[in-house]
């Protein structure tokens, strides 16, 4: 009985922890400009859901991508690059603006919603050089919310990472951070697509 | 002029360039370009909080916007209101470039009264305890489906399920309706069983045990939580012959709970329990018998360094069942001691006191009490420990039981769900 138990115990944490792990994975373009790859994922809709009630409340939210190529096979890493936007809604003009943070930060305002996810994913280019010229490579993207400690100021169960696996039991359930997802390849450089964006 | 004359003059131009470029940097929410024209608090009446934080909220207005500010005032009616939720909210103002901030708060009284519940206890004495409970939050009415596998609060180990239905709001957010379901199939250590043989006025042990307890609460203020309730428990009794026997009681409980920050950095929290079940032929109980149960807490905290003390006391008068009999030795009681050491049959009398002192994670604790019958005496017992305990509920400590003999540690790990102080 007691082993039944543990074991009914372990698949609920499991179950709970892959549902709140779970990311919808879209598919990125990739496209050549010069020596800089770009990406788009203009089926990847960050700004939706509870991120954009808060924007919609007045408030700020810094979400982090992270883009990185690897092999196909998952073994060799060529590139990492994480940057940090910090998006807003003017609640006068209904445009959002967006704030990349960090050395030589960037921004730019009285963007739509689909031209702010856009803004972001354009500041993000990756060297040409850091991919393989012959292997074949996978290109993925993340995207998640960083936690400026807003909401947890009050409520000591939110605060810690202890406290978010708590949070799953506890009564007042406090939901995990969206997470979202892109990936485009096994692609070969030669079968990238030269883009020309406009400046 | 001579060219390098023309150097500090141009940096002197570009100084307020690089100021306003700087202060472009730190705007981080685009509204923070248009001024405050309103602040209001919403769902708790504007006297709850102190005159301090009142003027606090209304200096924001005429001020522009500031996203930090405004979230360092959510913070403090957090911590001024600690049974409500806060959250700011940024509005159009009514007039162009001006915003509201609203402060909505939603009030929550039986947050202030969780009881901590052991979620995952590691005993090297007694083994793993531990409690799922899934709940289903459906505006004022909570369902939840738990699974207890526990051997650290009663001296038998509980394998089975909870199931309990929370109304929050009875008419009034100050009144709750609880109904509890509990069906535990039992199992006890051998001490016990064989310490039953010399002791046939304490009642046998039992295969199973069911509890139906439903339950209202009353929130009459902030501080104060008052229940009234029954509690129907069948549980089988296993010697001499297989039968069901009965424990109905009526119970009730007042809780208090205070929490105090003084201005010079001093955090204070001051909880007490009293706890009452009486089982009556007039409930057509079997087993008669009176419980009285009272815990203290009261913690003193000043930065990373905190001071916890506890005390725990309780009688019972009449033939009460094993689970309703105190014991000591456990995860939270004279740890270092095995409670089967102590007493393992518990007792009808208990007194226990502990001592904690935290430096952040680190923590010191002496525990010391003893559980008996009425008309028997027996030794005060003392436990020392030391671990890590984090303010989320994290434990794991190693105590050491204060005797000349047979000084075997007790380690224990776990995660305990409960109230910060």
């Amino acid at each position: 009985m007691r082993n039944f138990l543990y074991g009914i115990l372990f698949l609920a944490f499991a179950g709970i922890l892959c549902i709140q792990a779970r990311a919808q994975t879209q598919a990125l373009e990739l496209g050549r400009e010069g020596d800089l790859l770009h990406v788009a994922a203009p089926k990847l809709h960050f700004l939706e859901g509870k991120p954009l009630e808060k924007l919609h409340d007045g408030a700020s939210v810094t979400f982090v991508l992270t883009l990185t190529a690897g092999a196909e096979d998952g073994k060799a890493h060529y590139f990492r690059l994480q940057e940090r936007f910090v998006v807003s809604f003017d609640l006068w003009e209904e445009k959002f603006s967006v704030l990349r943070t960090g050395p030589g930060g960037r921004s730019a305002s009285r963007l739509s919603a689909a031209m702010a996810e856009a803004w972001c994913l354009e500041n993000m280019p990756m060297p040409v050089r850091v991919v393989p010229a012959q292997e074949p490579f996978v290109i993925r993207l993340e995207c998640g919310i960083a936690d400026n400690g807003e909401e947890s100021g009050g409520d000591p169960r939110t605060a810690l990472t202890l406290a978010g696996l708590i949070d799953v039991f506890s009564r007042k359930k406090s939901e995990a951070p969206p997470r979202w997802e892109a990936a485009a390849g096994p692609l070969r450089l030669q079968e990238v697509k030269t883009i020309r964006r406009a400046r | 002029m001579k060219n390098k004359d023309l150097i500090p003059i141009f940096l002197m131009l570009l100084w307020p360039a690089a100021l306003f470029g700087g202060a472009q940097e730190k705007e981080t929410n685009v509204n923070e370009r248009y001024v405050v024209e309103s602040v209001a608090l919403s769902g708790v009446a504007e006297s709850k909080i102190s005159r301090t934080l009142r003027e606090d909220l209304q200096k924001l207005v005429g001020e522009k916007y500031s996203q930090k500010a405004a979230r360092e005032l959510a913070r403090k009616l957090r911590a001024e209101l600690r049974e409500y939720a806060v959250e700011v909210k940024v509005k159009r103002g009514d007039k162009p470039e001006h915003v509201k901030l609203v402060y909505e708060t939603e009030r929550n009284r039986w947050k202030r009264f969780e009881v901590p519940i052991p979620l995952v206890v590691y005993h090297s004495k007694q083994g793993f305890s531990g409690i799922l409970e899934i709940p289903i939050d459906i505006h004022h009415s909570v369902f939840t489906f738990g699974l207890v596998d526990d051997a650290d609060s009663l001296l038998e180990r509980n394998a089975g399920f909870l199931l309990r239905y929370e109304n929050r709001k009875v008419g009034t957010d100050m009144v709750q309706l609880r109904l509890d379901f509990d069906s535990f199939h039992q199992s006890f250590n051998a001490a016990t069983e064989s310490a039953l043989a010399d002791r046939p006025d304490v009642p046998g042990v039992y295969r199973w045990r069911q509890n139906f307890a439903p339950s209202l609460s009353l929130y009459p203020n902030r501080d104060l939580k008052l229940s009234v309730g029954t509690s129907f428990q069948r549980f089988q009794m296993q010697y001499p012959s297989t039968r069901t026997e009965t424990a109905y009681a009526g119970t009730a409980d007042v809780e208090y709970r205070r929490s105090a920050r003084s201005q010079n950095g001093y955090r204070q929290n001051l909880s007490a329990h009293y706890s009452l079940r009486t089982a009556t032929r007039v409930l057509d109980s079997m087993h008669v018998y009176t419980r009285h149960s009272v815990t203290s807490d009261y913690a003193l905290a000043k930065g990373r360094n905190r001071f916890a003390a506890r005390f725990q006391g309780g009688y019972i008068t009449g033939t009460a069942p094993l689970f309703e009999r105190f014991s000591l030795g456990n995860s939270s009681t004279l740890r270092g001691w095995n409670k089967f050491d102590v007493a393992p049959l518990g007792g009808t009398r208990v007194a226990h006191g502990t001592l904690e002192y935290r430096y952040r994670w680190f923590q010191l604790f002496y525990d010391v009490g003893t559980v008996w019958d009425a008309g028997q005496s027996t030794p005060v017992r003392h436990g020392l420990g030391f671990g890590l305990a984090t303010r989320d509920g994290f434990f794991a400590s190693l105590a050491f039981p204060v005797r000349l003999h047979d000084v075997a540690p007790v380690f224990m790990l776990g995660i305990r769900l409960g109230i910060r102080y």
